[in-house]
């Protein structure tokens, strides 16, 4: 029996190529892109998660409790204090993988009389060379030498300093103790960050210098500790532990999950999507609601002819349906096919939005490399499916509730 | 006939008149016995106080604000109507300097291997953290070639009668476009001031805590500034050590000694 309805379903699809195909490049189109987007939020999510990891707030960010209160007022007064006892604590725990101590200054660099604003880290180079793949960031000259007064600077501000390896730059800022100072860095080499507006404002120095430079006296800004990402609560927890039995009980580690802008824009961002994949599956829905009630519009006759010679109203909605399901299944599997073909060379050479994201101050980079996951893939194709034979249902059920007295008089 | 060079008040402390500037104030038109003095003559009188030829000057900045109080130490030396050479001496800013001259304002640093004379929007920078931004140490042609003067009455400050003058800028290039300057009657030295934003808003306020005699100068030697337009209890400004009239070495005003 259910032979002969997907024969006869195949027929009926057979019979009138043109709407068929209609129908499927309908739920195809739909799929290829859901996939695409899927895709482009998968690359985005995994972006924003490295960079947000290897720049702003790792997995675990620990900070001073007041420092991000007054964070807009730069109080570095409010240090991790004496790091150099607590680093070796953290990068003891099973579940850390990399531990960065971070000094972060906040100053104005000068051409001429034009003020510039500008950003530098202080990284622990002989640890983050590898870690931040600072080799491969290199546009031109060289790495810095730890404890130098030495200089990366992002290319954009580079550029709006007029910088070239071998120059010096003067910046002004405010110390932990709440003066100010100004110092002299020379560059020895330009760096394209992946994030625009790190390129615009950003340059990276050796740890030591910029705490000696800001009068840090062994502490640091920040920590940011990383483990594998499957367990951040976790983390967070062995952290607190190490904390307290240290007696710090004014430092407190946050997940990158609460501090992490783009994390935030990807919550959004997911929604969002979600919503426009909705949208385009309403479209899809609306083309197959039409040409299956069209289809059966135009075999009115015909499902009168079959309920006449005692086909039940079971069978025919099973007819209908099997007829939607064959499409959908072909629609489906083409436009997730399509759509992963599509991302394939994407993946590989990535979106490049340029500077379009120079001035974004959220974790994204320039170039997106969307991401195919085989979970979102196979979720898109039965959702396409799911929607392609929920759309068929109703029309099916009033076809098959046709009186046949009154289906054959049509 | 107004020699004094600066626009706003925290300057005040820190420059000094043309050489002839003592001499020449005896051609001020004086008013007569009991008569109420005009405002550009209690300016003048005010600024000549507070000018000197040269000095050496030592004193502190006490800077309260919402994390608490610190204290810097600093020396300067002044000469002329727009030359000054400011340097900390307190630990945390040790080594660090601020000169003045022709109108110009630069910040040695010796960390930094180059002077950065600041301009445009920098100026609106503090100093040190502090309530005073580098604008108020710039200006350089006198309160009357900025602004006009306006006699609004007489008030007691801290119990001493005040002359209460408007002080409404010429131009859209100062610091402030309106100020109130509350000076005192009988010594001619401010006692309080109030500056104020286009708008309407006031920006700062100035409280004399104490004067000083050094001679015929009678100027402020302790003030509190606070700047209205952030969370701040006060920047207290003091002078320990007053020294006017001393030989100063030619070039302690060049750029080449500000990062000797």
């Amino acid at each position: 029996m259910a032979r002969n309805i997907i024969t006869l379903a195949t027929r009926n699809i057979l019979r009138n190529r043109r709407r068929s195909v209609l129908s499927v490049t309908a739920i195809a189109l739909a799929a290829c892109t859901i996939t695409l987007l899927f895709a482009l939020l998968e690359g985005i999510r995994a972006d924003v998660r490295h960079n947000s990891w290897n720049y702003e707030t790792g997995e675990v960010r620990l900070r001073h409790a007041l420092f991000d209160r007054y964070e807009h007022l730069n109080p570095l007064h409010y240090t991790v204090a004496e790091a150099d006892l607590l680093l070796p604590a953290l990068r003891s725990l099973d579940q850390t993988h990399r531990v960065s101590p971070r000094v972060h200054i906040q100053g104005a660099t000068f051409r001429g009389e034009e003020m510039i604003p500008s950003r530098g880290i202080g990284i622990d180079l002989d640890r983050e060379r590898e870690d931040l793949d600072l080799e491969r960031l290199l546009l031109s000259g060289r790495l810095p030498r730890p404890g130098t007064s030495e200089a990366l600077v992002g290319a954009g501000l580079a550029e709006k300093l007029g910088l070239s390896p071998g120059e010096p730059f003067t910046v002004l800022t405010t110390t932990r103790l709440r003066s100010s100072n100004a110092f002299t860095l020379d560059v020895t080499g330009l760096v394209a960050f992946p994030l625009g507006h790190m390129n615009q404002t950003s340059y990276l120095l050796p740890l030591e210098t910029a705490s000696r430079y800001l009068r840090m006296e062994g502490g640091v800004s920040e920590i940011l500790i990383s483990g594998t990402g499957s367990d951040t609560p976790g983390l967070v927890r062995a952290v607190d532990e190490v904390l307290q039995a240290q007696g710090l009980d004014q430092l407190r580690p946050l997940p990158w999950t609460e501090v992490s802008g783009g994390y935030r824009y990807l919550q959004v961002a997911d929604i969002i999507y979600r919503i426009i994949a909705l949208c385009f599956f309403l479209v899809g829905s609306s083309v197959i609601v039409n040409t299956t009630m069209m289809t059966i519009h135009e075999r009115t006759r015909e499902i009168g002819t079959l309920s006449a010679l005692g086909m039940s109203e079971g069978t025919l909605v099973r007819l209908f349906f099997t007829e939607a399901s064959l499409l959908g299944t072909l629609g489906s599997l083409a436009g997730v096919l399509a759509g992963s073909l599509l991302v394939l060379p994407a993946q590989i050479g990535g979106i490049d939005f340029g500077s379009r994201l120079d001035m974004v101050e959220i974790d994204i980079s320039s170039v997106i490399h969307p991401l195919l996951n085989l979970q979102s893939t196979l979720g898109v194709f039965c959702y396409s499916l799911a929607v392609a034979l929920a759309a068929s249902y109703l029309p099916a059920r009033r076809a098959a509730g046709l009186p046949p007295v009154e289906a054959l008089r049509a | 006939m107004h020699r004094g060079e600066h626009s706003t008040l925290p300057s005040l402390l820190l420059r000094s008149p043309e050489a002839l500037l003592l001499a020449l104030t005896i051609f001020l038109p004086l008013p007569v016995s009991g008569e109420t003095p005009q405002a550009s003559y209690i300016i003048s009188r005010m600024e000549e106080n507070q000018t000197h030829p040269t000095s050496y000057l030592e004193g502190y900045i006490i800077i309260t604000d919402r994390f608490g109080q610190r204290r810097s130490s600093y020396i300067a030396h002044t000469r002329g109507t727009d030359r000054f050479l400011l340097e900390f001496t307190s630990r945390n800013e040790a080594g660090q300097r601020v000169l003045r001259r022709d109108g110009d304002l630069y910040l040695y640093y010796p960390d930094a291997r180059e002077t950065i004379r600041l301009t445009g929007a920098a100026l609106r920078d503090s100093l040190v953290g502090s309530d005073i931004s580098y604008e108020d140490m710039t200006g350089g042609r006198g309160l009357s070639q900025d602004y006009d003067f306006t006699l609004l009455g007489e008030e007691e400050i801290h119990g001493r009668g005040t002359f209460k003058i408007e002080l409404l800028a010429r131009r859209p290039t100062v610091a402030y476009p309106r100020q109130i300057f509350w000076v005192d009657r009988e010594y001619f030295v401010l006692r309080r001031s109030e500056q104020y934003a286009r708008s309407g808003r006031i920006l700062k306020v100035t409280e004399v805590l104490e004067t000083r005699r050094e001679g015929p100068y009678h100027f402020p030697s302790r003030l509190r500034i606070t700047d209205q337009t952030r969370r701040s209890r006060g920047t207290e400004l003091a002078l320990t050590t007053v020294r006017i009239g001393i030989d100063l070495p030619g070039d302690i005003f060049s750029l080449d000694r500000l990062t000797w």
